[in-house]
């Protein structure tokens, strides 16, 4: 994979100067952020499950010598053969020699981040292998010779009209303008790829260690004939995506589809334990699962760790905002959106829950379970620890969270310019402080060097993690557009 | 040391469990979890199973008919099946290859569906009744074609099989069959993309129609 997170302001500049960009993501705000915070508020305890979800997580990291073991020895006990890769080129070179050994010429791919990350689909062309994306989005994409914009709506970025042009030219059929037409057209032509391929490759939404299962959720039903109608199937994955038990797939699950698209559950989640069995008429006659290191043990490691909560990462990131701004950002939505969404709801005739029409983080709370005095006495102390540390940075949640404020061994200080916009401001500064910060905030260094970058969540005071924080301008940028977010 | 060896013990370096205490306490935390399975927290579910299962299939797309015995589901297919100027050829599983399909008028043959079939009918593991979803398992009688390569997918659920959660549906799965088999599939509703646009269109590789036949409720 490329990685062109060096080159974020040009290329930055390049896209909001692209009217067609702007049209194709107009509809994502509908469509992906109204309609997670709908389905989110089927749940009466979101609170609780994310936490019971950030444990399950943390215990699979901390155990994941001996969960990693488990599962191989219950993936292969079901005749499932599992190899190693410690690095992308590893992946590749594995699953070309599983290719050559199965005399493989034409293989289907149901999407995969992992492949994306290794440059899978390059690697097994430039070997003479013909493979065929099958995911909507990532077919369009593989057409059009492009990457993925984004990891569930690969080809986000084009509009209709693009795609349209792009599909007479490759199907060489008469144009469709109807996006219902045209997606009939790609599964006509992506249908006889499914039935001729001799190998499939799938990634992993999760693995389960109970099990020695790899599961995936998807919604076309690619990822089931992916799995079902050639002879060979190789799952890749990373080891990140293990869990213990069945039971924490399920719980989770109910995040998870709920965060990615808005759905309550996603169309097929396909659970795949080893190859064919005696007297089944369909499945592969091999499976194989590759699991993937690929610098993931480095990031376990290091204070990197909540990376690889792969749908966490972000609110671990959230320690310097108040409570109800740290669900504000996981319901993502806009004051005026909410109450949108809960018009629809009402209007859809969901039962009555006057309490969750007024949704606030103290509502939320009322669902908690009761902690025992003791416990809270002790949650109470972390709390206090936890203030006096950082104090400065509460006071000023969104300017240092967002990169416009500077810490330092003093406090916070925040750009005086920044303060007519309606960021919440912790402390004000002096004439000569703001000057002095301003220029300071403006030089094009790697700031947080400061005395205080401990006290900083971690992982948003990392460049390597978040890029956007290099410069100021980037960041107001990012703070004005998180800003109409928050 | 090969891959696998050298990847494990980069894990147990970064998870800094260097005694053979650590080691050991750890192997028994990881099994007590994997022997006890303890659930996760779940959401309120104080709703009756046929109804909420209705509701949510409804809400996935799917349509539902419900009628009171297995002898009758013949005549519902074909109901369904002229309604919607379908074909009435279909493919089934084999354990409903014994239901008087002829006397509905429909030519039905027990085998795998193949690309030309236009119409699916199959039975479930179970169902879901908080997500409106079917539990499908792999095996020498369940074809997964019948479910995925038709544009309309028939599944015929006994009311009886209809649990709360997908923990539920775990929890029966391994008192009735203890291990998993090859592939477990769980369906909420007909195949659906919002690639273009994130406009939501239904039917892309899987059926374009799943209509969903209570039975006894």
């Amino acid at each position: 994979m490329q990685v062109t997170s060096q080159q974020f302001k040009r290329k930055a500049a390049e896209a909001l100067a692209n009217p067609q960009l702007h049209k194709a993501l107009s509809n994502l705000r509908a469509r992906m952020v109204t309609g997670r915070a709908q389905s989110v508020l089927e749940l009466d305890n979101l609170e609780q499950i994310r936490e019971a979800a950030k444990s399950a997580r943390d215990f699979a990291l901390a155990h994941l010598d001996h969960l990693l073991e488990q599962f191989e020895r219950n993936a292969c006990a079901r005749g499932a053969q599992v190899h190693w890769a410690e690095t992308g080129d590893d992946v590749n070179r594995l699953v070309l020699e599983i290719a050559r050994r199965n005399a493989v010429r034409k293989i289907i791919k149901s999407k995969s981040m992992l492949g994306e990350e290794t440059g899978l689909n390059h690697y097994l062309e430039a070997a003479g292998i013909e493979v065929r994306e099958t995911d909507l989005g990532e077919y369009i994409i593989q057409e059009a010779r492009e990457t993925p914009s984004h990891i569930i709506a690969p080809a986000i970025h084009r509009t209709a009209d693009e795609i349209a042009d792009l599909f007479q030219q490759k199907h060489k059929l008469p144009r469709k303008t109807d996006i219902g037409e045209m997606t009939r057209e790609a599964r006509m032509v992506l249908r006889p790829h499914f039935l001729t391929a001799d190998m499939g490759i799938t990634g992993a939404n999760f693995l389960v260690a109970e099990s020695g299962s790899s599961m995936i959720v998807t919604n076309e039903g690619n990822g089931r004939m992916t799995t079902t109608l050639p002879r060979v199937h190789v799952a890749i994955a990373g080891i990140e995506k293990m869990l213990p038990t069945l039971e924490d797939v399920a719980f989770i699950l109910r995040l998870l589809t709920r965060s990615a698209t808005g759905q309550s559950i996603s169309n097929y989640l396909t659970y795949t334990t080893g190859p064919k069995q005696a007297g089944d008429k369909d499945g592969p006659d091999e499976f194989h699962i590759i699991l993937v290191d690929a610098g993931r043990t480095r990031v376990l490691a290091s204070d990197l760790r909540a990376a690889l909560h792969p749908l966490w990462g972000l609110h671990e990131s959230l320690s310097g905002l108040s409570e109800r701004g740290r669900s504000r950002v996981r319901l993502g939505v806009s004051r005026a959106d909410r109450r949108g969404a809960y018009a629809r709801l009402r209007r859809a005739g969901e039962r009555a829950r006057p309490a969750e029409c007024r949704y606030d983080v103290q509502s939320m709370r009322g669902r908690l379970p009761r902690q025992d005095p003791a416990a809270r006495s002790h949650a109470q102390a972390a709390r206090t620890t936890d203030r006096t540390r950082i104090a400065p940075l509460v006071r000023a949640p969104r300017a240092q969270v967002l990169g416009v404020g500077r810490v330092t061994a003093r406090g916070v200080r925040v750009d005086r310019a920044s303060a007519g916009r309606g960021w919440t401001l912790g402390r004000w500064v002096d004439a000569a402080d703001a000057q002095a910060s301003r220029r300071r905030v403006l030089e094009p260094l790697p700031r947080y060097a400061g005395a205080a970058r401990q006290d900083l969540p971690r992982a948003l005071s990392s460049p390597q993690v978040n890029p956007y924080m290099h410069s100021f301008r980037a960041a107001a940028r990012w703070t004005a557009d998180a800003n109409t977010l928050l | 040391m090969n891959a696998r060896d050298r990847i494990l013990a980069r894990v147990r370096l970064a998870l800094d469990r260097a005694s053979e205490t650590a080691q050991s306490e750890s192997a028994a935390t990881v099994r007590d979890r994997l022997r006890n399975r303890p659930r996760g927290p779940l959401p309120a579910m104080n709703w009756d199973l046929v109804p909420r299962f209705r509701e949510r299939c409804f809400s996935s797309s799917s349509t539902v008919d419900e009628i009171a015995r297995l002898d009758q589901v013949p005549h519902a297919v074909a109901r369904y099946l002229a309604g919607n100027a379908l074909p009435s050829a279909c493919v089934c599983w084999p354990e409903l290859a014994p239901l008087e399909w002829t006397a509905a008028g429909l030519q039905v043959e027990a085998r795998p569906a193949t690309g030309d079939d236009s119409t699916g009918i199959s039975g479930v593991f179970c169902a879901i009744a908080e997500t409106g979803t079917l539990m499908l398992l792999s095996g020498a009688e369940n074809y997964a074609t019948t479910s995925l390569l038709p544009d309309t997918h028939i599944a015929v659920v006994p009311a009886t099989r209809i649990v709360r959660s997908m923990e539920d549906a775990w929890d029966l799965l391994r008192s009735e069959r203890g291990a998993l088999p090859r592939q477990v599939t769980f369906v909420s509703g007909p195949s659906r993309t919002g690639d273009i646009e994130m406009t939501l269109v239904l039917g892309i590789h899987g059926p374009y129609r799943v209509h969903v036949i209570v039975v006894g409720g």
